[in-house]
């Protein structure tokens, strides 16, 4: 267990890297512009929203104070608690779907156009499968590292494009109206769903959680504007035409004779999904262990690992599948169940159905 | 049975990437399978548009005998069909090898495509996965694109590359404006700017030829070609549209002689107010400049006088060189190419929605004042222009 445990930063180091593959690979909504100066608004509501948001998850882990035995794989048979985890590993499960399914389609539109990356995209399973069984303590000192060299590469990246921002590519500010910016504020904020698996992870996480939890939403969400506004600044309208304009925005990039620095950003956007999906494999594989405590995690995890793949090759097998995964109702059930439905009944039935006292076994 | 375990899951995961990440773009395709197209002319033709490209000649540069004398280093292909993608797909039949658009590095149009609707022929550069928004557009003055992906240069290399290369230079020279696919996308967006490409030529060397820069040619906001600026007037562009990079300045002092600058940086400044119902730009150009040569002056004069009859000179004549420009731009076939409308835009939101159904006639009728400030930096070498 001690090996296990990881400190708050390195947590959210591991989630910084996950919520950031979710904005490079970002895909506004048809009705909305990227391209408007507008768009830097977002990542201040998301780090709001994120913030506020996360007040069940607070309120749960106030209730639970015994953190490090408590938590929802508390050694706790009740039928409740289990449903719980099968929800959050459903979640998570069609997250990661979405995440590679999202990554499968910018693999096969922008890496190598019109090539079928169903292989690449097993292979992508199987490794951040693997990954999730080295534990919670391996993903996140290995984000520490991934995030330390995402930074320094986004930031390289982003000095190389400075000189070809110009500021007559911006526009005037709410030209589209509030409720415009209010709409796509809200739908950019849902990118951030991990919020909700730490919740799965309260137990292992030792330190300052909230103090980490907000220096996160705020490292993103600047993170986040500095991307938006060297998109917009370098293309302009052009953006609103481009399925993945971040990218489109990188290509242009160069650095005396480093002219490709696409590459480099490729291999940021590997370093983020892998985490995240890590993450999340390891997520489910916790909830699922706990419902069915006789099934070792191994195998566990091969069973997850082949029904996403098998999952991914039937979505990766035609186009149309894609549009699913970017289907806004299910963007808000992804948020909106793990992050508010789901802390919130635990909260309910911890404070007014069954203490949660009565719970905790007596070791 | 730990390590085991590990050794295993090691060699899968090695053998998977091997096996599916050696190769470039598709899984077991050899460069020498690909058309890697490094330059792209388009034409106008009976059946629509003729497309020629220049291709890398693979073959010749993974040869194992390093020889690179036997053949030419590309190769040309062209084709025709009744769009810029049914042309560039039967490139195919013609090479037998699938086109690869990642590395292009320029789009020539022919005179005769320049006359066309813009948005038809770069509509496929925009849409297609493989083209890069890097690629730069040139027009082919007065000539088909197929002469100057054609050209006989004096040596055996990537034409296209020459060619981006001398386009590259130009827009640091502050020469013309860069326009790359993104550039021109979002110039045809606005809904006011004439968008400015650069020109480009041929012309004999002896047994060869060379490329030229021919100034830029002008494009309504319809997207339709309007007429050519010299390449004294593109020069004021930079100035007028704030892309001043480096390049030169040359002066004509008051006694007869001749100062010639190097631009190290410059910015233009704006201030938009509406008099008398027109618009009036007032520009202030700020130039920091090294001074290269002084003839027919005193060897190494320094005096302050005489330093500030140089500064006077050198912004008399970038102010000239802007004025030449604007009048051209505010002629009869004119128009907008220096983004005044996108400043009012962003300057004065409600004043431009008033104005832009009008614009082309609102442009014409804005007055421009400017005014240039000329620092000088260095006077020689490592002197500086200081007061001791």
């Amino acid at each position: 267990m001690t090996k296990s445990r990881v400190s708050a930063p390195q947590f959210f180091s591991v989630l910084y890297l996950s919520v950031l593959s979710s904005i490079f690979m970002y895909i506004s909504s048809p009705k909305t512009s990227i391209s408007q100066t507008d768009s830097l608004f977002r990542p201040v509501a998301f780090i709001v929203i994120s913030v506020i948001f996360a007040i069940p998850t607070y309120l749960v882990m106030k209730t639970v104070k015994e953190k490090a035995t408590s938590g929802l794989r508390v050694n706790n048979k009740r039928f409740f608690f289990k449903i719980i985890s099968g929800i959050y590993a459903l979640v998570y499960f069609v997250a990661i779907l979405r995440a590679l399914a999202r990554f499968d389609l910018f693999a096969s539109s922008e890496l190598f156009p019109g090539t079928d990356m169903t292989v690449f995209i097993i292979t992508l399973v199987i490794v951040c499968g693997l990954m999730s069984l080295l534990g919670l303590g391996a993903l996140a000192r290995a984000g520490v590292i991934f995030t330390a060299i995402v930074v320094v590469a986004t930031g390289f990246v982003m000095l190389s494009l400075f000189k070809d921002v110009d500021l007559l590519n911006f526009t005037p500010l709410m030209e589209q109206g509030f409720g415009r910016i209010f709409y796509d504020s809200l739908y950019f904020a849902l990118q951030g769903a991990e919020i909700g698996i730490i919740m799965l992870f309260l137990p292992e996480i030792k330190g300052r959680i909230v103090k980490a939890y907000i220096i996160w939403a705020i490292l993103s969400g600047i993170t986040f504007i500095l991307i938006l506004f060297f998109t917009i600044g370098t293309l302009g309208a052009f953006a609103d035409t481009q399925l993945f304009p971040t990218y489109t925005a990188v290509t242009l990039a160069e650095f005396g004779l480093l002219e490709r620095m696409d590459a480099l950003e490729t291999a940021i956007w590997v370093l983020c999904i892998v985490e995240k999906v890590s993450l999340y494999f390891l997520g489910i594989t916790n909830c699922l262990e706990f419902i069915l405590p006789k099934i070792s995690r191994r195998i566990i995890a091969g069973v997850c690992m082949g029904v996403v793949s098998l999952m991914l090759s039937f979505i990766s097998a035609d186009l149309e599948r894609f549009y699913f995964m970017s289907y806004e109702p299910l963007v808000i059930a992804l948020y909106v169940i793990p992050v508010l439905i789901l802390p919130i009944a635990l909260i309910i039935y911890l404070k007014k159905v069954k203490p949660y006292a009565e719970n905790i076994p007596n070791n | 049975m730990r390590k085991i375990y590990r050794t295993i899951s090691l060699m899968v995961l090695c053998s998977l990437a091997l096996l599916n990440l050696s190769s470039c773009e598709k899984a077991g395709t050899e460069l020498s399978d690909l058309m890697i197209i490094q330059g792209i002319g388009i034409d106008v033709a009976k059946e629509g548009y003729k497309i020629t490209v220049e291709i890398l000649n693979n073959e010749q540069s993974g040869s194992p005998s390093g020889d690179s004398s036997a053949e030419n280093k590309t190769k040309i292909y062209n084709a025709a069909g009744d769009s810029v993608a049914s042309a560039l797909m039967k490139l195919t039949t013609k090479s037998g090898n699938k086109p690869f658009y990642a590395q292009n590095r320029v789009i020539v149009l022919g005179e005769a495509t320049a006359q066309r609707n813009l948005t038809d022929v770069l509509d496929f550069f925009e849409r297609n996965y493989d083209s890069r928004a890097s690629q730069l557009i040139c027009v082919a003055k007065d000539r088909k694109a197929e002469d100057i992906i054609r050209a006989k240069l004096l040596t055996d290399t990537v034409k296209s590359k020459i060619l981006e290369k001398m386009l590259e230079s130009s827009y640091e020279q502050s020469l013309v404006p860069r326009v790359r696919i993104v550039d021109a996308i979002n110039t045809i967006k606005d809904d006011t700017t004439y968008l400015c490409i650069p020109a480009v030529a041929v012309q004999n060397n002896g047994a060869n030829q060379d490329f030229t820069l021919e100034g830029c040619a002008l494009f309504d906001k319809d997207e339709s070609f309007c007429m050519y600026l010299s390449t004294d007037d593109a020069r004021g562009l930079a100035f007028l549209d704030n892309n001043i990079r480096e390049g030169f300045i040359s002066a004509d002092l008051p006694n007869g002689q001749k100062a010639t600058f190097v631009i190290v940086k410059g910015k233009t400044h704006y201030q938009i107010i509406k008099e008398n119902g027109k618009l009036h730009y007032k520009l202030r150009i700020d130039l920091v400049c090294d001074l290269e040569e002084v003839g027919g002056a005193e060897f190494f004069s320094t005096d302050d006088d005489f330093m500030e009859k140089i500064k006077g000179a050198a912004g008399a004549s970038v102010a000239q060189l802007a004025e030449n420009t604007l009048i051209t731009l505010q002629s009869e076939h004119g128009g907008d190419g220096i983004r005044y409308g996108r400043r009012l835009y962003l300057y004065d939101n409600n004043e431009y929605e008033k104005l832009k159904s009008n614009w082309e006639k609102e442009f014409k009728n804005s007055l421009t004042s400017l005014k240039v400030q000329v620092t000088i930096r260095r006077i020689g070498e490592e002197t500086f222009h200081s007061k001791k």
